[in-house]
């Protein structure tokens, strides 16, 4: 019975069963009730009791094996066999939704709140179209200063008797630190982002608007050599590594001393140079008391920073212009 | 400003490098924007010595040399110099040396190997012009040195080099707008002595008789002083090479000695001066006073000016002279007959010089210095430096005598200034004494006081530091910086929380972008005829001086930004646009928002155009549809939870947005107007809303709140009705919505059809409605009733027959 078993299971093993009649044929020679496997089943009977037990297992594996390859090859058969429709193609092109995008001076000017927002800052706002005593006076300009001239300011409104009431577009968003300042009391901590407006031709570094973001900190005790390390803090934060700065001694009539400062930019194939990133000072102790703050208890500083320059460096764009035409094919490609 | 490094080192001893220098100006608050080297190393140019000199075979002028250049063979080089002699040391261009010589087409003379006329030349024997060094061509340049063959011309000859710094002069420093200002800060930083050109003792001159000069201020609150110095026997002529150096260098043209005196002591001491020619100013008289009436001058630059009343002018005794602080007339110029001159060295209000200046669009580098105010008691030092400058220059020429009319005199502010305000501006724990060097070295007087304050004397040529905090400032910046400790951590009390519109705003963002809008960023400023599209003339703010008339109109609403957006990407190719823009607008009001008679509010936009998806394989190509947008504008409200508060009214082709009984805005397509003036080649609609109600309405209820999930299924229904064409949808929504009770969960409409197999005037509408409720599963027999109901009604009010 074993040379029988091993016989019919070498023909098991060598059966072709590549197409359908194939498969029908060997299911006709050893799936159905009268096949050679059956009679061995059914000659069992005849073998010594002793031997029974081995056989009936050797069969049962024989059967097994005919039916497992009967259905393997079934399914494989199966699959090539079912028609493939012209739309199951996965090299087509999938259809997309439409995806919105945030403008780059977004996606730049919320990535340095994020940085402020971590450094305990909370933010204020204020109006684009401001009065003289917000955007002028009360910032310590003088009443001769050459921002005032109207080559420099877009002006709304001149009030000839009483300029601090001439109305502008403003040309900083440092108005917003008055009205901060006068609307609480210290500790005062806030950003002020915003669009300002100068009367500018329009060229490829520069447009008659553009946005910025200051920084306010007023409280007992705040130093230079806090701003310096509130500096470094933010700087890193925003290129999001170390950097190498510079700080030089500057000139705004608000903040005294003043600063402005550089990191050092290297841009991959070209010689590195300093690159001013932003100006900050200590709060000049007029502006304070115009205010409602008393210079001699508080003191503070300030910082200011464009978010244009910030995004030109980020994204490499070269033309301010770029920032206001709307093209999709420039917004595309910020997500 | 243009400041040259050799100047500067005859005041301050300097030896680190050109750009390490820079880098301590720069430091010190005044920044270098560039460094330029001018003058050539002459690299390539070295000793060699004529060893035989024959005539050239070919031509008279030149020579054939055999030169040494200590390469031990020797060079021949064709020579064109008469002087030339065999035992000469002179001057080599090797071959590949680049002269400091403009060929006719621009480029630099190279020297190459060549053959002049059949001889082979292999360098060149150099004259004074050829190297730069000087005007002489007359021969080639002979040394007197023993220094051998091959020696690099930097060794034998004092080669001309200087460097030329752009300067960044900020506005609060008048000091600074001369060599000797930036050589105090420089002498303040390396701790040097600053050499200065004058001596402390006011400087004295004999007097003038009337018949020589009479000078008399008019107007002493604009011209606070006035010094006159009458120099005689001057020869005019062309300035010594060092003067003209001095002033080439940065960028001053050199026009002849008097003159280029004036103009070096102007960038040396930062006074300005004037020279008149004695013999041109009437009645021998000078009188500085305001002309009440416009007046026509014509200036030395030849060009005849309008100059508005209320100008000063220098006047002889018939008619202005000079336009004081600004340029002298051409009528009282030197010129080469000029014998005998009158200097005049003056201080000027910078206030009344900027006015003028400006009014007439002429910035001088007088002007520019008295408008920042310069020292008003260098007037004297001035006039005697230059005077003495003109004597050295001239042969036989001498100071008659001067006059100083001082009316307004101006005597140093004393400032106390404590240790202590020092160390907690600054957080430092600078000593005394090293605030005492710092001030000292930028020529403060400084005065120790009990209990440590310090009284200090601010020099008049520093009329912006007039607080302790100045003193603050000075001190901080030449102690550098940079070198003030960082203390590598900051404090900050509790924060306060963000302001809700912060949060609201990053919310609408991100609500749009959700729904694949993209941000666009419009302009503010706009024609008028845009704004006018949208708001009356009356409620529309301008610009008194815009810079073009594209700009003179602030928006009155967003919607002109999307129509140009839209226009521009449309004309570019674009398919769709699909944008939104968040920013603020500006109408005349009666109260105003933040500053009298304007409201300014942020508003929210979103504008669709174009087709609405594009041809796809898995979609046909749909066209741009207004309900499109109605169905975003819900979305995003959806997105924001405030579906349930919002009203829409429809009025043909737009939709009013309302919360509570404010308006929020419109969702509407533009005027055939608007879209032939924007140039709009595809349909576009937008919607518009007023930010202040919005985020309003968010921060009142912007909370989402948990609802459990319902235990019964719910069933629909779906009924088509035939109704006629008139009728709108909204309509038979709200009768659905009455008559079905609380059991509706929602109704949608599934299906729109007019055409074949319907009456004329009629359409088919098809809605699908879902039940559900809380305690129990519903059959369609509860159902039943309420459909009976509905049908009912829309038989009653609309006529609508169910279809079968």
């Amino acid at each position: 019975m074993y040379s029988e078993i091993d016989a019919i299971r070498a023909e098991i093993q060598s059966a072709s069963l590549s197409s359908a009649d194939e498969l029908e044929a060997y299911r006709l020679r050893f799936l159905i009730r009268k096949s050679p496997i059956a009679d061995l089943f059914s000659a069992m009977g005849k073998l010594p009791a002793e031997e029974r037990a081995d056989a009936g297992k050797r069969l049962n594996e024989l059967r097994d094996f005919a039916q497992e390859r009967y259905d393997q090859a079934k399914s494989n058969l199966g699959a090539t066999a079912i028609a493939r429709k012209a739309t199951d193609d996965l090299t087509l092109h999938a259809a997309h939704q439409p995806l919105g995008s945030l403008h780059p001076i977004t996606l730049t000017l919320e990535d340095i709140k994020q940085v402020f927002f971590r450094l305990g800052f909370s933010v204020a706002d204020g109006p684009e179209l401001e009065d003289d005593f917000h955007n002028f006076t009360a910032l310590n300009f003088p009443p001769e200063h050459p921002a005032r001239d109207m080559q420099d300011t877009f002006f709304i409104r001149k009030d000839v008797s009483n300029p601090e009431n001439d109305l502008l577009l403003r040309t900083h968003t440092s108005p917003t630190q008055i009205r901060h300042m006068l609307s609480r009391k210290p500790p005062i901590r806030a950003i002020m982002p915003g669009r300002v407006y100068r009367n500018e031709a329009v060229n490829y570094k520069s447009y008659f608007l553009f946005h910025q973001v200051e920084a306010l900190y007023v409280d007992k005790h705040v130093t230079f050599a806090e701003l310096k390390e509130t500096l470094v803090m933010l700087a890193e934060m925003v290129f999001n590594r170390k950097v190498k700065y510079r700080m030089r001694p500057s000139f705004f009539p608000f903040t005294e001393p003043s600063l402005e400062m550089d990191i050092w930019w290297d841009a991959p194939g070209s010689e590195g140079r300093w690159m001013e990133i932003l100006g900050a000072g200590m709060v000049h102790p007029n502006v304070l008391k115009n205010a409602g703050i008393d210079p001699e208890e508080y003191s503070g500083f300030a910082l200011g920073m464009g978010v244009e320059r910030i995004a030109k460096q980020r994204y490499g764009i070269d033309d301010i212009r770029l920032f206001y035409e709307n093209d999709i094919r420039f917004l595309e490609q910020f997500r | 400003m243009k400041v040259s490094l050799n100047w500067l080192k005859e005041y301050v001893k300097l030896t680190a490098s050109p750009d390490e220098i820079a880098n301590h100006i720069t430091l010190a608050g005044l920044e270098v924007e560039e460094v330029v080297q001018i003058g050539s190393s002459l690299d390539g140019v070295i000793v060699g010595e004529v060893i035989t000199r024959i005539q050239h075979p070919n031509a008279d002028r030149l020579s054939v040399c055999h030169v040494d250049i200590g390469t031990g063979d020797l060079v021949q080089i064709v020579c064109g110099a008469p002087n030339v002699a065999a035992g000469q040391k002179v001057l080599v261009a090797t071959v590949g040396t680049t002269l400091p010589v403009t060929l006719p087409d621009g480029s630099p003379l190279v020297i190459k190997s060549s053959k002049i006329r059949g001889e082979n030349s292999n360098g060149m024997i150099c004259a004074e012009d050829e190297l730069g060094l000087g005007s002489d061509d007359s021969g080639i340049i002979v040394l007197k040195t023993d220094k051998a063959n091959g020696t690099p011309i930097g060794e034998v000859v004092s080669l001309d080099i200087d460097h030329v710094m752009e300067v960044a002069i900020t506005p609060n420093r008048p000091d600074a707008t001369c060599h000797l200002g930036i050589a105090r800060d420089l002498s303040a930083v390396l701790n040097e002595h600053l050499q200065k050109p004058f001596g402390s003792n006011e400087p004295t001159f004999a007097s003038l008789s009337d018949e020589q000069i009479r000078i008399r201020i008019e107007s002493p609150e604009k011209c606070h002083r006035y010094v006159g110095v009458l120099i005689r026997n001057v020869k005019v002529g062309p300035s010594p090479d060092w003067l003209k150096k001095r002033l080439t260098a940065i960028g001053v043209r050199s026009i002849n000695n008097i003159v280029d005196a004036t103009n070096f002591v102007m960038h040396e001491l930062g006074q300005p001066l004037h020279a008149f020619d004695h013999h041109r100013i009437a009645g021998k008289q000078i009188v500085v006073r305001d002309y009440p009436t416009e007046t026509v001058f014509t200036t030395l630059d030849g060009q005849e000016r309008k100059i508005p009343a209320g100008s000063l002018y220098i006047c002889d005794g018939e008619k202005p002279v000079a336009l004081a602080g600004i340029m002298g007339g051409l009528n009282s110029e030197i010129s080469e007959d000029t014998t005998d001159v009158l200097l005049e060295s003056a201080y000027f209000q910078p206030t009344g010089v900027r006015k003028t200046a400006k009014s007439i669009a002429l910035q001088s580098d007088s002007s520019y210095r008295f408008e920042r105010g310069i020292d008003p008691n260098i007037t004297a030092h001035a006039a005697k430096r230059c005077a003495d400058l003109i004597l050295k220059m001239c042969e036989g020429s001498e100071i008659v005598g001067g006059i100083d009319i001082h009316p307004v005199k101006t005597s140093p502010l004393v400032i106390a200034l404590r240790l202590a305000f020092v160390n907690r501006t600054l957080g430092t724990a600078l000593r005394f004494n090293q605030v005492v060097s710092i001030l000292k070295g930028l020529e403060f007087d400084v005065l120790k006081e009990a209990d440590e304050t310090l009284m200090v004397t601010v020099p008049t040529f520093r009329p912006d530091i007039t607080r302790e905090i100045d003193l603050v400032e000075e001190v901080a910046r030449i102690f550098n910086y940079n070198e003030i400790p960082n203390p590598g951590k900051i404090q900050f009390s509790r924060p306060y929380p963000l302001p809700f519109r912060e949060k609201a705003l990053g919310n609408l963002r991100d609500a749009a972008v959700r729904l694949g809008f993209r941000e666009t960023y419009g302009n503010s400023l706009l024609p008028e005829a845009h704004a006018l599209l949208f708001a009356s003339v009356e409620s529309l703010i301008h610009a008194l001086n815009p810079i073009s008339r594209d700009t003179t109109t602030l928006r009155p609403v967003l919607a002109p930004g999307f129509l140009r957006a839209a226009a521009f990407n449309f004309n570019r190719g674009a398919k769709s646009v699909r944008f939104f823009e968040i920013g603020n607008i500006f109408t005349k009001s009666e109260n105003g928002t933040y500053v009298p008679g304007v409201h300014e509010d942020t508003h929210l936009l979103l504008g669709i155009g174009g087709v609405t998806t594009e041809a796809h394989w898995t979609r046909a190509e749909k066209k741009f549809q207004l309900i499109e947008l109605k169905g975003q504008v819900e979305d995003f409200f959806s997105i924001l939870g405030l579906s349930s508060q919002i009203r829409s009214v429809f009025v043909t082709d737009s939709i009013e947005y309302s919360i509570g009984n404010e308006t929020l805005g419109h969702l509407r397509q533009p005027s055939a107007e608007a879209t032939a003036l924007f140039d709009v080649s595809q349909p576009v609609a937008f919607a518009e809303f007023s930010l202040s109600v919005l985020i309003s309405a968010m921060e009142r209820t912007f909370r989402i709140t948990y609802e459990p999930i319902p235990k019964y299924p719910s069933i629909e229904y779906d009924i088509s009705l035939v109704v006629a064409s008139g009728v709108a949808s909204g309509d038979i929504e709200t009768i659905i919505r009455k008559q079905s009770g609380k059991l509706l969960r929602s109704v949608s409409v599934f299906d729109v059809y007019e055409g074949k197999n319907l009456p004329q005037g009629t359409k088919s509408l098809g809605y699908r409605m879902v039940f559900r409720d809380d305690n129990k599963t519903l059959t369609i027999r509860d159902v039943d009733a309420i459909i009976t109901r509905v049908v009912t009604a829309l038989e009653t009010t609309f006529g609508a027959k169910l279809r079968s």
